[in-house]
């Protein structure tokens, strides 16, 4: 659902909602004063409900250039005593992790709610790590809820909780809560306005001397946060029986159903966990007695699983505690898989698996690819063939977002993708230590999140560099949402990626338009002569704006652009349309020739450029200059 | 409902309105006083990729994905991502709905992927043992005034094909749902293509 409207109206009515809107509302109804975080699947649609709301009701929601600026004006409110929540994605964690870690040694005067979506199977992420594990390491107690609903009574509850012990809490979202929609009763709404004041005070400046004072404070919070999470709703013990079942956040759901299903309800314990670091020992304990056996059903790593064995071996209960080895570690959860193991652990024989007719095998999948209209496809279409017919050793070192996808055919130009701004990092160490050309390619957004201190580095280490960053004005992959590379967002200044390159002395920057690939070729050229000869990096601006928001700006504006074309009688099947530039819009007939469908064509017109017969053209005339105008 | 639960999938392809569907259904169900849990699967947020939803409709429902071979019906709004998914989730027995407008994976394109033909796929579905009916509903959408509606018309097919079954809808609900869901400029369009959706599978289901 979208938070626009009179969002109190909405009070009491129960509505279908994705779990991070549910921890939106919740934030609502927990008194939020700020909100703030970068975007990132499966995090984005938190603060994106957020910045809907506060304009409806008067609270601060932004978004921040990255996690770390974002942690550090959430943190900087909640020492001010304002609710704070930050959110980011489970990688978006190690980006914030130098003040994560200080925050829970000053602690906080308002709430600092930290949620982090982590993203088990990697949907769409690089690795599948267990934030869990930044409560272990920082000392900031985790939650995790097993449904939408539940994620927005826990988000409420963390902003109390947060206020009250003056720490701050994590709250772990995963991909498959994040993006299920559940029904969710909505309560009352109770913002705070952003304004608070700070009080100067020893434990915020950590010298050494206030930080070792702050080391035993934050201790004693730790054991007030262990005595609060004995007693919280969230977590509760089900059903009788020698066999215990101990089933953190989603395992919940799974486990529950499973249960249910197999009938074995009043036969096995169920300890249900929302509050995972620190582990209720007492409760564990309850759930204990008089258990023979424990299975640990937990999504990625054995955080539970060890917790309950360290308190089985420290009581000597002698109770035999398995998890891992049932379950094992990787990818997320499945009501199957969860099946598969309550079933192996009480020792039923699952019922053999009956084969359906039918089964059909080779279909072809269905990867994600560049829009039609995407201004970085003539981009990697020119440097792939430059390359190709320059005959150049090149390593691409590549970046997070859309052009992500460039490390596909045809392009193959993204040769280590690694993290947020990593394309300039590695390329540094690339150009250094290797003969090859190193081409960093980033995007703009990425650019401002991480890129600049890496080109301050490379423009110091004088590194032989091309750096193109790829600029369509927008934070796209992940939804739209603003950076500093965005013109006219209201009350914001926009800063041009070229001044910055300019300002951090790169000597040659150049902005070009992706859709000009004579220019393109070009330019880059030209730039790698530069590096090479000069030893110090060159920095290539192409910017055109993303084609969905074009396209939906046209449409908005009532602007109809024609699809374009391809004049059956010049065409001469040479593939290169199709096979070269590769948009999704163009097809191979059967007799080789190109089609353009129609439907799918965005008459961006960049693959005319590409047609050595000049055999592909707008399907009617139409104000190229009126439509252009929107591309910039 | 005659069961207790009663699972459904979506499949597509991104930009064709894949949760926007699930969410209408999700939203009968809730109107109709059932408990649901939608799980989706988009990825990495961009277009072009296959999209599918997993709708569990019941008293209490936690789990928020089918397992294999549980799902009541798929609705199609790609073919080939429709028989994807009716492959793994429908169950024997189960109801289909297939738009048969292709949209091809950029393999295809390029020539080293071979799309299958739509009688292949309809046969796969027949050897599924599925009841389905099958039509360009893009072409129903468009007519009605949006191929944006094709989500829309696919669920009208759907309505008339669970009549007269345990499902837990009726056409007058789904119709309410997508009242609730799209914008009044396009609501007129969408009704249409509901309705057109609905026709064509009363027509089939009379052959």
């Amino acid at each position: 659902m979208r938070f626009r409207g009179d969002l109190n109206k909405l009070e009491g009515k129960t509505v279908l909602m994705l779990g991070n809107e549910a921890v939106a509302w919740g934030a609502l109804e927990g008194g939020i004063g700020v909100a703030t975080a970068y975007p990132g699947t499966p995090s984005s649609e938190i603060v994106e409900s957020l910045v809907d709301a506060a304009r409806e009701l008067g609270f601060w929601s932004e978004w921040a250039v990255n996690e770390k600026v974002a942690f550090e004006i959430a943190y900087s409110a909640a020492i001010s005593g304002i609710n704070a929540l930050v959110a980011m994605k489970h990688v978006g964690m190690n980006v914030a992790a130098d003040p994560l870690m200080s925050s829970a040694y000053t602690g906080v005067r308002g709430s600092l709610v930290i949620v982090t979506a982590d993203d088990p199977s990697m949907w769409s992420s690089q690795n599948e790590q267990d934030n869990r594990y930044y409560g272990l390491h920082a000392y900031i107690p985790v939650f995790e809820p097993h449904s939408p609903s539940e994620a927005k009574e826990l988000t409420k509850y963390l902003f109390d909780l947060s206020r009250r012990i003056g720490h701050p809490v994590i709250l772990r979202m995963t991909t498959r809560i994040s993006h299920t929609r559940g029904p969710v009763k909505l309560g009352k709404i109770n913002v705070m306005e952003p304004k608070g004041k700070f009080i100067k005070e020893d434990r915020f400046v950590l010298i050494p001397a206030n930080a070792r004072r702050n080391r035993l404070e934050m201790l004693r919070r730790w054991e007030k946060i262990k005595e609060e999470i004995e007693h919280i709703p969230f977590n509760k013990v089900e059903g009788e029986g020698d066999a215990l079942i101990v089933a953190p956040g989603i395992a919940y759901a799974y486990v529950k159903e499973v249960v249910r299903e197999l009938g074995l309800e009043g036969r096995v314990r169920v300890l249900k966990l929302s509050s995972v670091v620190p582990v209720p020992r007492g409760l564990l304990l309850r759930a204990l007695d008089g258990v023979k056996r424990v299975l640990v059903v937990e999504e990625l790593e054995d955080i539970v699983e060890k917790e309950v064995k360290a308190v089985v071996a420290e009581e000597s209960l002698g109770v035999e505690v398995k998890g891992k080895e049932i379950v094992g570690y990787p990818y997320e959860l499945t009501l199957a898989r969860v099946r598969k193991s309550i079933q192996a652990f009480l020792g039923h024989v699952p019922a053999e698996e009956v084969s359906k007719g039918g089964t059909v095998t080779g279909l072809p999948v269905r990867p994600p690819v560049l829009c039609p209209g995407c201004p970085y496809r003539p981009l990697f279409t020119e440097v792939r063939r430059l390359i190709n017919q320059e005959r150049l050793s090149v390593v691409a070192a590549g970046d997070i977002g859309c052009y992500s996808l460039g490390y596909n055919k045809p392009y193959r130009l993204q040769d280590i993708i690694i993290e947020m701004g990593g394309s300039i990092g590695t390329g540094i160490g690339l150009a250094n230590f290797t003969d090859d050309v190193v081409i960093s390619i980033i995007g703009d957004s990425t650019f401002f999140h991480a890129g600049l201190p890496p080109l301050a580095n490379a423009v110091y280490m004088k590194s032989p560099l091309v750096v193109i960053v790829l600029d369509n004005m927008v934070t796209a992959m992940t939804g739209h949402q603003p950076s500093p590379s965005t013109k006219g967002v209201p009350g914001r200044r926009y800063i041009p990626i070229e001044e910055a390159a300019k300002g951090l002395g790169v000597r040659f920057v150049k902005v070009i338009d992706p859709f000009d690939m004579k220019e393109v070729r070009k330019t880059v050229l030209e730039a790698i002569k530069f590096a090479r000869e000069n030893s110090e990096p060159a920095v290539i601006v192409a910017r055109r704006r993303c084609a969905l928001e074009v396209v939906r700006d046209l449409r908005r504006a009532g602007v109809k652009v024609p699809p374009y074309i391809v004049l059956e009688d010049k065409c001469i099947a040479c593939r290169l349309c199709y096979d070269f530039f590769a948009c999704p819009a163009i097809f191979a007939k059967d007799d080789g020739k190109a089609y353009i469908d129609p439907e799918l064509c965005v008459g961006c017109g960049a693959c005319a450029q590409v047609c050595p017969t000049k055999a592909i053209v707008p399907a009617e005339k139409y104000d190229k200059d009126k439509v252009e105008s929107f591309w910039r | 409902m005659a069961r207790d639960e009663y699972y459904l999938m979506v499949a597509g392809v991104g930009g064709q309105g894949t949760v926007l569907l699930s969410r209408i259904i999700g939203d009968a169900a809730l109107m109709k006083g059932y408990h649901v849990r939608i799980g989706e699967t988009f990825g990495a947020a961009m277009r072009g990729g296959s999209v599918h939803s997993h709708i569990r409709i019941g008293k209490e429902v936690l789990s928020p994905l089918l397992l294999e071979d549980e799902a009541d019906a798929v609705l199609a709004i790609e073919p080939l991502e429709g028989l994807r998914r009716a492959v793994v989730y429908l169950k024997p027995g189960g109801v289909a709905v297939i738009n048969t407008r292709k949209i091809f994976p950029i393999d295809v394109n390029f020539g080293v992927a071979r799309y299958p033909k739509i009688e292949e796929i309809i046969d796969a579905f027949n050897k599924l043992g599925a009841t389905y009916v099958y039509g360009d509903f893009t072409e129903l959408a468009e007519k009605a005034g949006t191929a944006r509606a094709t989500n829309v018309a696919v669920l009208g097919a759907y309505a008339r094909l669970i009549e007269g079954t345990d499902a837990p809808f009726d056409k007058e609900t789904l119709i309410e749902a997508v009242k609730g869901r799209v914008p009044s400029k396009w609501l007129e369009a969408n009704l249409k293509a509901f309705e057109s959706g609905y026709k064509l599978a009363d027509e089939q289901l009379k052959k």
